[in-house]
């Protein structure tokens, strides 16, 4: 309704003692997750898209597929580009340019996890190396925020590639005779039916801990009034095999370094 | 974890309307005969009146107006509110009420302790802090709403004042309508505070204090003891919570009435599975008895 996040302490405190608990304001337990709702293809202008709400978290993300020039030092990969913009209207927080910092930290996050060869196969998107490759816009909009933002843009995009269809493409060279310059010519399929899709076995989901309250007691999943009584969270990308890409701390307290290897 | 594949989103039944309701966007005509005085949400073009919000035209004698159906708290005297302190000022608090400006509560409109009637000194106006502090809930009642529309707040009862240890929650006021009573007690051991302007308090019943006589004299109102509470009780409370979620999703009045039917409904559901979207509508289903065709 447009009211700035405020808290109470004593608001804190029973929010801390239900933590304890593992009682929470709705009636989950510490590692419960809310119910969410997730669509794909709902972005008809998209190659991939899909729509995620978690409680009041409303992500929405498309992945568009465009030809362009490989990173020079990955010739024969193509490349993935992660953007997440946080409507303004979804919290007066982020009105103006109060969402900045919020989007490239989003947005870094994502990167890290998942522009790496170790989990997707980049090189599955080069089309000619050197020259020409698949470059796929993954933009993230949050709509609304009711909390555990990291989580629910991480399962979004993933969602997102999962149904991102990349148009077939056939490439000749055609050699220009005066100068005798070699050019490639690219020739993209109209047929809807001509694709082919992502291999995304290897790409990680996200969770975030949150510590709330004294006790070594973490949470997952955490809404808006229980992200006001954090002190540390910490989110980790974990694919299928258990490897991890990345891990993000957040929040201003610091956690006993033990607790790492349980909380995996 | 439990995946679904749904196919179209679960529809709330669809409710056989009693009464001719008339449902008009902006611009819709509401009628056009004349000699109809025009309320609130209508306005007048070449004889026709046409509404100017989105809600249900209501006619009162010769009166036609067009109620909205979501709009800003309006506060009017006598509501009881729950509001969210933002600042202090000058011998008053600032209120923060989901309405369109900030209400006041004067330090001369609050319930001192120990029931004493006597004029604020300047002590008192430097120990506002201790009453009420910042991000404080209270609960209160308007006094007044002024032509500008600010809304004069006064705690001047035992039962109003700074609210502790519970669940906080907010729904859309249009879901409360004013009432008699205004804090419940349910039969679980709950007590709810509905604020009209949709702000929701929950937390456990209390044998309720006893008249102000029987208050020691150096006794604070902040003072009272932090009683911790239960697992048992918790979990109730997370449930009556649930309830007021799934009435609001549903678009269901909120009263006593409908938190106890959707909580006994909810009974055979673990709490934190009500909200889920399949279950959601089953239990906020409301029959009162006087609905028959």
């Amino acid at each position: 309704f447009g009211a700035m996040k405020k808290i109470s302490a004593k608001e804190k405190l029973f929010i801390e003692q239900g933590v304890e608990q593992n009682i929470r304001g709705d009636g989950r337990g510490r590692l419960d997750f809310r119910h969410f709702i997730l669509e794909t293809n709902i972005i008809s202008q998209t190659n991939g898209s899909a729509r995620l709400r978690l409680g009041n978290t409303d992500i929405l993300v498309g992945v568009k597929a465009e030809v362009g020039e490989p990173d020079v030092a990955h010739p024969d990969e193509g490349r993935f580009m992660f953007n997440v913009e946080c409507c303004p209207s979804a919290t007066p927080e982020y009105e103006g340019r109060g969402a900045e910092l919020l989007n490239v930290e989003l947005a870094r996050f994502l990167e890290k996890s998942m522009h790496t060869s170790q989990s997707f196969n980049l090189k599955s998107l080069s089309i000619s190396p050197g020259k020409l490759c698949w470059v796929l816009y993954i933009d993230a909009m949050v709509l609304d925020s009711g909390g555990n933002l990291n989580d629910a843009i991480a399962l979004a995009s993933l969602a997102a590639l999962h149904d991102t269809k990349i148009p077939s493409i056939k490439v000749d060279t055609v050699t220009d005779k005066s100068d005798s310059s070699e050019e490639l010519k690219i020739e993209v399929s109209d047929d809807p039916e001509d694709y082919r899709r992502l291999d995304i076995q290897g790409l990680p989901v996200c969770v975030s801990l949150t510590k709330i309250g004294d006790a070594n007691h973490f949470v997952v999943d955490t809404d808006i009034p229980e992200e006001m009584c954090l002190s540390a969270r910490i989110s980790i990308a974990i694919n299928r095999s258990g490897k991890v890409f990345a891990i993000q701390k957040g929040g201003s307290g610091g956690f006993d370094g033990a607790l790492l290897p349980g909380m995996m | 974890m439990n995946v679904e594949i749904l196919t179209p989103q679960p529809q709330p039944p669809k409710k056989k309307s009693r009464i001719n309701v008339q449902h008009v966007m902006p611009g819709d005509i509401v009628t056009t005969e004349v000699g109809f005085m025009r309320g609130h949400g209508t306005f007048v073009e070449e004889d026709k009146l046409i509404a100017s919000v989105s809600g249900i035209v209501e006619r009162v004698d010769k009166l036609i107006s067009v109620r909205p159906l979501r709009s800003r708290y309006t506060g009017e005297v006598g509501d009881v509110v729950v509001g969210r302190v933002t600042e202090l000022g000058p011998k008053r608090w600032r209120v923060e009420l989901n309405a369109r400006q900030e209400g006041q509560l004067l330090l001369s409109a609050i319930h001192l302790p120990g029931g004493v009637q006597r004029r604020r000194t300047q002590s008192d106006e430097l120990h506002m802090r201790e009453f009420f502090t910042e991000n404080d809930l209270i609960s209160a009642e308007v006094q007044a709403v002024y032509s500008d529309g600010l809304i004069a707040l006064h705690t001047r009862s035992l039962k109003y004042g700074k609210l502790e240890n519970g669940h906080f929650m907010t729904v859309s006021p249009a879901l409360i309508k004013r009432s008699k009573n205004h804090f419940i007690h349910l039969e679980c051991g709950i007590h709810v505070i509905l604020g009209t302007n949709g702000y929701v308090w929950i937390t456990e019943s209390v044998p309720h204090a006893v008249a102000s006589s029987d208050v020691s004299g150096d006794q604070d109102i902040s003072a009272k003891v932090y009683k911790v509470i239960t697992a048992e009780v918790r979990e109730k409370i997370a449930r009556v919570a649930n309830c007021v979620t799934a009435l609001a999703h549903c678009n269901v009045s909120i009263h006593a009435d409908t938190i106890m039917n959707t909580y006994s409904k909810s009974s055979v559901l673990k709490t934190k599975d009500m909200l889920k979207p399949e279950k959601i509508y089953t239990i906020t289903q409301y029959n009162p008895k006087n609905e028959e065709e």
